[in-house]
């Protein structure tokens, strides 16, 4: 078999893959990256493109009010080591991207780059920068670093499984689909940065493909310890229908403007200021509605932001969203037509799989941690594929960032990891840990065809129905025997081996992945007896609400062959603080209530002050 | 809605139902479906499915096309595209485009705030590229590379990128040299600039790319 050695092992190249390869080759090590899709085609580049950069648009901002933005809003669940580094590294990110080139706007007095004057959902200041061309600015400075020289990389490489050797991680197994082959990859340092799992809910998602959980299933394999799997993200506002745009994101909570509320299929109103709500909060109102039989026929309701159309604050209003993503609104031009584009009538939405908050439990350098809490030596996550930075709400804008600065962490890392130089493994080792990682594909080997698609697509119904956005305790066992069945038909699975671009086989590596991740989000999502995060437990929440506070780490069984899950204690900020935060969140609720209640004309002064000043800016210095 | 798929064994006709909620389907919807229901093995690649990621490249009717945002009617044709090398059914290998600027251009820096924020206005239009090789389509230049790589000859892609480091307000004037001495090395003098493909996302390739980089290289 093809063996390929190098210091530094990234799998994905996206933003924190990109960081963590060019800081860990620029720092000496000798570095490949492996990607299932084409360089620099991430989720990453599908993104809006806007980033959070502390203090980029308020001199009050700080580290600390960052800091306790994530923790308050993701339920004071995140790992508070996790989010100190995320603030004080989101400045240091930015100027990461700026080396390799990125687009940016940056402001000719403070030499800041220029941030979106109005703080997204959850944000207590704007503190998030936007791009002309979205993701696709951080696309081609991602580009850019992977395609310096500096480093070697492979795209359409599947990797599959971690090597171990006296504890250490000696390299990985990878499916070569461009040469039809298997190969080695041997290294003493390797990177996960290729999270995220949405697609276990597909078409429910708005991200790439290629969201199959690897990074977790191929950690928890070689021993690594998840945390926090049950807290997936569904973005509140995406289309329901036609299902050719289903599951893609069409705004933020921010995009709803003042006077944007939500509705349930009778047109009554089921949530209203919600510019100012978290995500979660956005999709819990949702989920109710639905749960209670308000919904529409598509299991959605809709964002009415028809009222923001109104008076000389409208215009304003519709310039600005215009302006500042006009990618939403061409998804909704497509699929809703050009009146709902032009905000003349009500979006069907429903909540789809957007991100992953929970993952590979890491160290803040980005070193993956075992069941002990001990580091695994040469293994390091980073981006969508650690977890425990979110809590049980990501706040807009931060996953770029936390792309960036963990990539970097971890790149850092493994470089000084590798430095002192790390003794190759004996041939003997490296056939033991080759022919246990081909164990499985030798098995399915066979002439006789057998497609695992329709596995796939049982686990992403299932999976939707019971560890969706709306959960019970009774669903969630159901998706849980589900996929117990389905392990057993992909362990029964037949398919030949050869050929250049082996989808089945493809299929089979990513299935494997999912049926993990689906494992793990279950199990986590029945020992957290209570509704917490981005999606709802819909049954017995007064029962529910008294279970204690903590995270829910998962791990891999050898011996039992399944995913066994314990919970993880968490340090609470001080009460005084989380009492703060919530004084702080009615306060800024009850004054966009107040607005929403101001009689015409002072409303419409009043916003289109609002509205103006978050356009003049960007005229002003164009 | 019957269609033909081109895969490797051969053509293979397929019955897309089309979904009665709505009739305004693109060609991934067909693919989805194919794949779902007689071609479980099918090979395609897709990633957004919202006109973003630039990997769902095929050929429709024999015209490069994104598979996720271009409507398919009554006896269309999927096919791969013809201008890369074919790995199996849809899919085609990408890798040897990008290879061939790896490591061969500067990475221009972004060093401080701009005097007049329109300075950019040419890169933000080049950024809009999603990479989606359309371009690659009746390239007479590219056409002249082995097919399976290495690529000796560029393409408007690749000249998109080498153009994006000489409009760069921050690029030095090395930088501008040496990205100029690759479009020369891969063949910019003797482009025709009246034969430059299309763009799959509306980047004036000729005006934007192909003539100001040949008028920059017989300047200097």
């Amino acid at each position: 078999m093809k063996q390929l050695r190098y210091d530094v092992l990234v799998v994905g190249s996206g933003a924190s893959g990109a960081a963590a390869a060019e800081t860990a080759a620029r720092l000496g090590a000798r570095v490949l990256v492996l990607s299932k899709d084409p360089i620099a085609c991430s989720d990453t580049k599908i993104s809006e493109g806007i980033m959070t950069v502390c203090g980029s648009a308020s001199a009050s901002d700080s580290e600390q009010a960052l800091a306790q933005n994530m923790r308050m809003q993701g339920d004071d669940l995140a790992e508070p080591a996790l989010v100190k580094a995320f603030a004080q590294d989101s400045r240091g990110s930015y100027n990461w991207l700026l080396k390799q080139g990125i687009a940016a706007n940056l402001n000719s007095a403070t030499g800041r780059p220029e941030a979106l004057s109005l703080a997204l959902g959850g944000h207590s200041h704007p503190r998030s920068v936007d791009h002309h061309n979205g993701g696709l600015d951080f696309a081609h400075a991602c580009w850019n670093a992977l395609n310096s020289g500096t480093l070697d990389y492979l795209e359409d490489a599947w990797f599959i499984d971690l090597y171990r050797h006296d504890e250490r991680v000696i390299g990985g197994l990878v499916y070569l689909a461009a040469e039809g082959c298997f190969a080695s990859v041997l290294a003493p340092a390797v990177v996960l940065a290729c999270g995220g799992v949405s697609t276990l809910y597909f078409p429910n998602t708005d991200t790439m493909k290629g969201n199959t959980g690897d990074a977790y299933a191929i950690a928890a394999r070689a021993g690594a310890q998840l945390i926090d799997m049950e807290q997936v993200q569904f973005i509140p506002f995406a289309i329901a229908q036609p299902s050719t745009y289903q599951g893609l994101i069409v705004g933020e909570p921010a995009v709803a403007g003042a006077l944007g509320v939500l509705r349930d299929a009778h047109g009554v109103v089921i949530q209203s200021e919600l510019a100012g709500r978290t995500r979660a909060a956005c999709s819990a109102a949702i989920i109710k509605a639905v749960a209670q039989g308000r919904g529409t026929a598509n299991g959605g309701c809709y964002l009415d932001l028809t009222e923001n159309r109104q008076g000389k604050a409208g215009e304003r209003y519709v310039a600005l969203i215009q302006e500042k993503v006009p990618g939403l609104l061409k998804t909704v031009k497509g699929a809703l037509g050009p009146a709902a584009a032009k905000f003349a009538e009500p979006w069907e939405v429903r909540p789809s799989a957007h991100y992953l908050m929970g993952g590979i439990r890491t160290s803040p350098e980005g070193e993956a941690l075992d069941t002990r809490g001990q580091v695994i030596p040469g293994l390091l996550a980073a981006g969508q594929a650690m977890g425990g930075l979110h809590g049980s709400n990501r706040l807009g804008s931060t996953s770029l960032a936390e792309g960036v600065i963990y990539g970097q962490r971890a790149g850092e890392r493994a470089a000084a990891y590798v430095r002192g130089g790390i003794a190759s493994p004996s041939a003997e080792t490296l056939q033991a840990c080759e022919s246990r990682a081909l164990a499985a594909f030798e098995r399915a080997a066979s002439a006789d065809g057998q497609a695992v698609l329709p596995i796939i697509r049982a686990l992403q119904k299932s999976a939707w129905q019971g560890l969706g956005p709306g959960r019970t305790e009774a669903g969630i066992e159901a998706t849980l025997a589900e996929i117990g069945s389905l392990e057993a038909r992909l362990a029964g699975a037949r398919f030949a081996l050869g050929g250049l671009w082996n989808q089945a086989l493809i299929d089979f590596i990513e299935c494997r992945n999912l049926l993990l991740c689906a494992q793990a989000i279950g199990r986590s999502a029945l020992h957290r007896k209570r509704s917490l995060g981005a999606h709802v437990r819909l049954d017995k929440p007064a029962l529910l609400r008294r279970e204690t506070h903590g995270s829910v780490g998962s791990c891999w069984s050898t011996e039992q062959a399944r995913i066994v899950v314990n919970d993880l204690p968490r340090t609470r900020s001080p009460l005084a603080q989380r009492l703060r935060v919530h004084l702080q969140a009615g306060l800024r609720l009850g004054a966009a209530k107040l607005i929403r209640r101001l009689p015409f004309s002072w409303r419409d002064r009043v916003l289109f002050a609002v509205y103006d000043k978050a356009l003049g800016k960007e005229e002003a210095t164009s | 809605m019957k269609i033909t798929i081109k895969r490797s064994g051969g053509e293979e006709h397929f019955e897309f139902q089309v979904p009665t909620a709505d009739t305004r389907v693109v060609a991934l919807d067909a693919l989805l479906q194919a794949a779902d229901t007689t071609m479980p093995d099918l090979a395609y690649r897709y990633g957004c499915r919202n006109g973003l990621c630039g990997v769902c490249t095929v050929n429709i009717n024999g015209r490069p096309r994104l598979a996720c945002r271009t409507r398919i009617k009554e006896g269309d044709e999927i096919a791969p595209m013809t201008v890369l090398p074919l790995l199996q059914d849809l899919v085609v290998r990408r890798d040897e485009v990008n290879r061939q600027l790896n490591g061969r251009l500067p990475t221009v820096a972004v060093t401080g705030p701009l005097a007049d924020k329109r300075q950019l206005d040419a890169v933000h239009s080049l950024n809009r590229c999603i990479e989606c090789y359309a371009c690659l389509h009746k390239c007479a230049s590219h056409a002249k590379n082995p097919p399976a790589g290495p690529y000796r000859y560029g393409n408007p892609y690749s000249f998109l990128r080498i153009q994006k480091v000489c409009v760069s307000p921050y690029a030095s004037a090395a930088q501008k040299q040496q990205a100029l001495a690759l479009a020369r090395e891969l063949g910019i003098d003797d482009y025709d600039a009246n034969q430059v493909p299309a763009c799959g996302v509306g980047i004036n390739l000729k005006t934007e790319v192909i003539q100001p980089l040949q008028a920059l290289s017989q300047s200097s």
